[in-house]
């Protein structure tokens, strides 16, 4: 026993010193963890095990998913990482949610100190149970506008992408919805079907099987196409019946990983080489298109931009909806009007 | 219950449900400045809306039973003020003192800044040393310099944000203290006749040790709270060993 | 699909499972892997689903399942062997299990506990199971009728449980633990507005206390504390008990387990609520349906029986609306709804249109993981029972390294710890003064979820309590709430005096 120790602890110190001699040469060179903002099971967890599995056999390593939720819309882990050091090692999984965290007291950070990699979303629609009195969207809009406040409508949590789409709509269609605001969701679209509020509005993604098996009505997306599901009629895009919504509307889910943005040149690019090839293989497109994402696939500054506008419209809007601890105008993020797209 | 422990107890009651009473009522206080009526994040308050709401509905009911309880317990005390009221004994208290100031010197202090490894060794070493000795001396011994070091640690922590430098130089450090613990407690203990125990100690220490780390760094893929010079080490020797595995 | 056919898929896929050897080993290991998960403190059965999902991505859907499945079940059974053995409970879900488990442990019948506590997850997996097959479309219908209104009766129901574990000492104590639980549950972002409650300004406390640290923290330090304080040994070690499973014991209880699984499988069914309640649940249930309340607590094999069967039934229960609506009933359900979405499946109405088969092989895998969870349980707490060989001052202090490591995995949080010492050391002064510790918990578990439903029911109806008394199940959770309240006040039991009184007076006259 004492032999075997001795062997043991002496051949972990040579490895130790071993270990030390081989020069950080070329990255990646140990595996890499993924550090995921939203609990496991979700929609930005499921993405971002998907991409980095298909990414790690061009990386030659192993990319670990672990999951550190909590905080104000994903601050824990996002101060986590950041406080790491930017060699490329870790990752955080991150969706367009997150970009209200500084607003929110979450963080002291703007979104600029990442570098993002953005693999899709899934449009937002809006729904109404099977069973519901509404069949179109003009249905629902003449009821509110009829009797305001009266409809009740669930969109996830407050502050979340599906409530920014919701504002939007009732913007647009200058209406007033009953918001009830539920943790997530799922128990926003189960509000739906248990009957205690009349439309939801989450992303295809979520929606579909509901909609395929018959529970759920969908009434319009909320984007400019329409949308084409196996077995049901086509969802028409409210913006043909309403085409004021165009200037409030879309607001896509942009869900990806991103490293500090102080990571040197060499570990961008070859991350952004591994993520083109992983957004390019079939697996990944397959899977898309079965579940209802749109891959974008933006890397490098166009996503930067995607993400510099996603956070002025999140602040801007809770600054509006008086849901902000800090201003956005403190943080200096500019409004969406003029928010210059270099 | 005999009336002797009885009378300790329902003391401790009245204490407990003063400090009941005070938590109820600022909690109270603080739930009363909560957004009543105005909208907030997009929702039109109500009273039954508000974020106030639930804190005030318990922490009423929480502040009638701290009044009951602390009423029973004045009623007890009068009718029996005869009965002498009986101490814990010195000694258990002594290692109440110290298993607090084991337990939250751990992760106050050395989980925050020490390598995982090197503090969960210390802490078992010492831990186990002091409690399955059961030698007084040597309880006393490890309460006095664990809890000062672990000041320092906290303290350090608190004021000062330590460079990469800093928190390796920490980290040998503790591997130097943890050296000098086993071995001026090997001394101590041959001198009180439980040098078995001694060894005990340092053999569980470091197999848990050497066991629990890889397996949750490794095996389970938890980043430990703190990876300095020995944690690094490992993580780096599994890389070496898979490359040599690998061929290259 | 008539019962034929699927009879035939069943028994199709479970020969196809066990013809490969490594499904047979891939079944093994991870059921093996899923109670050493769920025996060590903090980690949970979510954590080693999300653990083991990266892992089975290159793997085909049913060898992935069997897989994730198995250490599912094994995770949730693990959870009762510190609760048996140490009193700290594994998992949120085995914390009532520690209850009567620990005080037939100290009798020196930690053996029998441990053989009750498997053949009674078994029963409750095959419960589960059962009406996974049968029932499944009829209970997600019932699951549907569970709004805001009701998740808040629900919470109600098992909040007033916590009155029923009460202290040695004055009853009012269990309410007092309860409270404080739910008064700790406030702290944090409101679930529905995002409003900053009691957080100090401090980032951390944003989200609240997770349920983990709190645990570890409430049950783990004071038994540290206690035993090394006062030189107490571990539970006794005589005797080992009987492991292998008692008839007649489990025959007496027929009654009971029957109970139990279907609030098992109810509440699993529930989406959003798991486990963590049905154990509690079933063994309130238990104790206020039992002829002998007063045993409950001082090493009652009911009381095993109940929540070990509840939480397992859960499983079965938690899957229905995950494959037939894709909501997850659990948490870690929740986790495998994201699995399985790896996989290119995604469970919900149409997987019944798409793959007929699925819901069958799925049976036929969750059948084939409990019975592995029994025979590795069996195996298993021969062994682990030994633990409580070693002296307390050497396995404490390792306890206590595990319970730290245990509350940071879940959520990587060093301020999981502070919170996780300061529960303990106030739990340790609480129990010090007879105080219940499980109502803390059970408060802490259920206060997020009244707070939430209660608000959002009201935002619903306007501040309107009309719906309480409009809706069918609500009815039904507003009576057991009255019966259970009736039955703890001091006046009922003046009242059956009373009545008992005047009866035998007559009786002599």
């Amino acid at each position: 026993m004492k032999k075997a120790i001795a062997t043991l602890v002496s051949s972990v110190l040579i490895t130790c010193v071993c270990a030390n001699v081989t020069a950080k040469d070329r990255y990646p060179e140990r595996d890499i963890t993924n550090v995921v903002v939203w609990s496991a099971g979700g929609g930005t967890d499921v993405i971002n095990r998907m991409i980095t599995s298909e990414m790690s056999p061009h990386l030659d390593v192993n990319i670990n998913v672990t999951n550190r939720p909590g905080g104000v819309a994903g601050s824990l882990g996002m101060s986590y990482v950041h406080k790491l050091k930017p060699d490329g090692y870790t990752l955080v999984g991150l969706s367009e949610s997150v970009v209200a965290s500084a607003v929110q007291g979450g963080w002291k950070q703007r979104m600029d100190v990442w570098h993002p990699f953005i693999v899709g979303g899934s449009p937002d629609l809006i729904s109404v149970s099977s069973n519901s009195k509404f069949n179109t969207l003009e249905d629902v809009i003449n009821a509110v506008k009829a009797n305001p406040k009266s409809v009740k409508a669930s969109a996830g949590g407050a502050g979340s992408i599906h409530h920014l789409n919701l504002l939007a709509l009732a913007n647009g269609t200058e209406v007033e919805f009953n918001y009830i605001p539920y943790p997530g969701s799922a128990p926003a679209q189960t509000a739906v079907l248990t009957g205690e509020v009349d439309l939801v509005i989450t992303s295809l993604a979520e929606q579909q099987q509901l909609i395929k098996g018959g529970q759920l009505k969908p009434l319009a997306m909320l984007v400019a196409n329409a949308q084409t599901l196996e077995g049901v009629d086509t969802i028409p895009s409210a913006f043909d019946s309403f085409p004021q919504l165009q200037k409030h509307l879309p607001i896509m889910q942009a869900i990806g990983f991103a490293i500090k943005s102080d990571a040197p040149d060499s570990v961008k690019n070859k991350l952004t080489m591994a993520f083109q090839k992983a957004i390019a293989s079939e697996k990944l497109r397959t899977w898309a298109k079965d579940n209802y994402y749109v891959l974008s696939g933006l890397s490098g500054q166009s996503a930067s931009n995607e993400f510099a506008f996603l956070e002025s419209l999140f602040s801007w809007t809770l600054q509006d909806l008086g849901a902000t601890k800090i201003s956005p105008k403190a943080l200096g993020i500019p409004k969406p009007a003029d928010l210059q797209m270099n | 219950m005999q009336p002797e422990q009885l009378i300790v107890l329902r003391r401790a009651d009245i204490k407990a449900a003063i400090v009941i009473i005070i938590v109820s009522l600022l909690m109270i206080f603080e739930s009363a400045s909560f957004p009543l009526t105005d909208s907030y994040a997009g929702i039109q308050n109500a009273w039954y809306v508000s974020p106030a709401l639930f804190p005030i509905l318990i922490a009423s009911i929480l502040l009638i039973c701290g009044v009951t309880l602390l009423f029973k317990g004045l009623a007890f005390v009068r009718a029996h003020k005869e009965i002498p009221v009986v101490r814990a004994s010195q000694a258990s208290r002594w290692r109440f003192v110290l298993l607090v100031s084991l337990i939250s010197g751990m992760v106050f202090s050395w989980v925050p800044l020490i390598d995982f490894a090197i503090s969960s060794f210390t802490f078992l070493f010492l831990f186990i040393l002091a409690f399955y000795s059961d030698s007084p001396a040597l309880q006393h011994k490890v309460l006095t310099i664990w809890t000062s070091v672990s000041l320092i640690l906290l303290v350090l922590y608190q004021t000062s944000a330590l460079s990469e430098g800093g928190r390796n130089l920490l980290d040998w450090g503790a591997l130097l203290f943890a050296a000098l613990m086993v071995g001026f407690f090997r001394q101590w203990a041959i001198n009180l006749d439980c040098f078995t125990k001694w060894k005990t100690s340092v053999k569980t220490a470091l197999i848990v040790t050497l066991v629990v780390c890889p397996i949750f760094r490794l095996g389970m893929l938890v980043p430990l709270p703190t990876e300095g010079i020995v944690i690094e080490k490992m993580v780096d020797a599994k890389y070496l060993i898979r490359d040599m595995w690998r061929g290259n | 699909m008539d019962i034929l056919s699927s009879f035939y898929v069943f028994g199709g896929t479970l020969a196809s499972l066990l013809s490969s050897p490594i499904n047979i080993l891939i079944l093994v290991g991870a059921s093996f892997f899923g109670i050493i998960f769920g025996a060590l403190p903090g980690l949970t059965a979510t954590l080693g689903v999300a653990l083991l999902t990266t892992l089975t991505y290159g793997m085909d859907v049913n060898t992935a399942l069997i897989a994730l499945l198995g250490l599912y079940v094994g995770a949730i059974y693990g959870g009762s062997y510190p609760s048996i053995l140490i009193n700290i409970p594994g998992t949120a879900a085995a914390a009532a299990t520690a209850l009567d488990g620990y005080p037939l442990a100290c009798k020196g019948q930690g053996g029998r506990a441990l053989g009750l506590t498997t053949t009674a997850s078994l029963i409750g997996t095959l419960m589960g199971i059962l009406v996974l097959v049968m029932a499944a479309p009829w209970v997600a219908k019932m699951a549907l009728q569970f709004t805001s209104f009701e998740f808040f009766l629900l919470a109600l129901f098992g909040i007033l449980i916590s009155g029923t574990l009460t202290s040695s000492d004055l009853v009012i104590k269990g309410w007092i633990a309860g409270l404080i639980g739910l008064a700790i549950a406030t702290i944090g972002r409101d679930p529905l507005q995002f409003f900053p409650r009691f957080t100090f300004d401090l980032p951390d406390l944003d989200q609240g206390l997770e349920v983990v640290p709190v645990l570890i923290g409430a049950f783990g330090i004071p038994q540290v504390i206690n035993a090394l304080r006062n030189k107490e040994s571990l539970g006794a070690m005589q005797d080992f008990g009987r492991i292998m499973p008692e008839w007649s014991t489990l025959f007496k209880n027929r009654k009971n387990i029957t109970r139990s699984s279907m609030i098992g499988i109810g509440i699993g069914a529930v989406p959003g609520i798991g486990e963590d309640i049905a154990g509690w649940v079933s063994y309130g249930a238990a104790k206020n349906t039992s002829k002998h309340p007063e045993t409950f607590g001082s090493g009652e094999p009911e009381g095993i029986i109940a929540s070990e069967t509840a939480n397992n039934a859960c499983i079965g229960g938690a899957l229905i609306p995950l494959l037939t609506l894709g909501i997850p009933g659990s948490p870690p359900a929740a986790m495998l709804l994201g699995a399985l979405m790896l996989h290119g499946i995604t469970p919900g109405p149409m997987i019944v249109v798409q793959d007929p088969g699925f819901l069958i092989e799925v049976t036929a895998i969750l059948v084939l993981c409990s019975v592995a969870m029994w025979f590795n349980g069996m195996f298993l707490a021969k062994q682990v029972v030994k633990v409580l060989s070693i002296p307390a001052p050497i396995f404490l202090p390792v306890v206590t390294l595990m319970c730290v490591l245990g509350s940071y995995a879940l959520g990587l949080n060093v301020f999981n710890l502070y919170m996780m010492v300061l529960i303990g050391v106030v739990a340790y002064f609480l129990a010090q003064m007879q105080y219940p510790i499980s109502p803390l918990v059970i408060g802490v578990i259920l206060g997020p979820m009244a707070d939430e439903n209660l608000r959002r029911a009201l935002m619903v109806s306007e501040g309107s309590l009309l719906p309480f008394i409009e809706r069918p199940v609500s009815i039904l959770l507003l009576l057991v709430i009255a019966l259970i309240l009736i039955s703890k006040t001091p006046l009922n039991q003046k009242l059956k005096d009373l009545f008992f009184h005047s009866f035998k007076r007559l009786k002599s006259k």
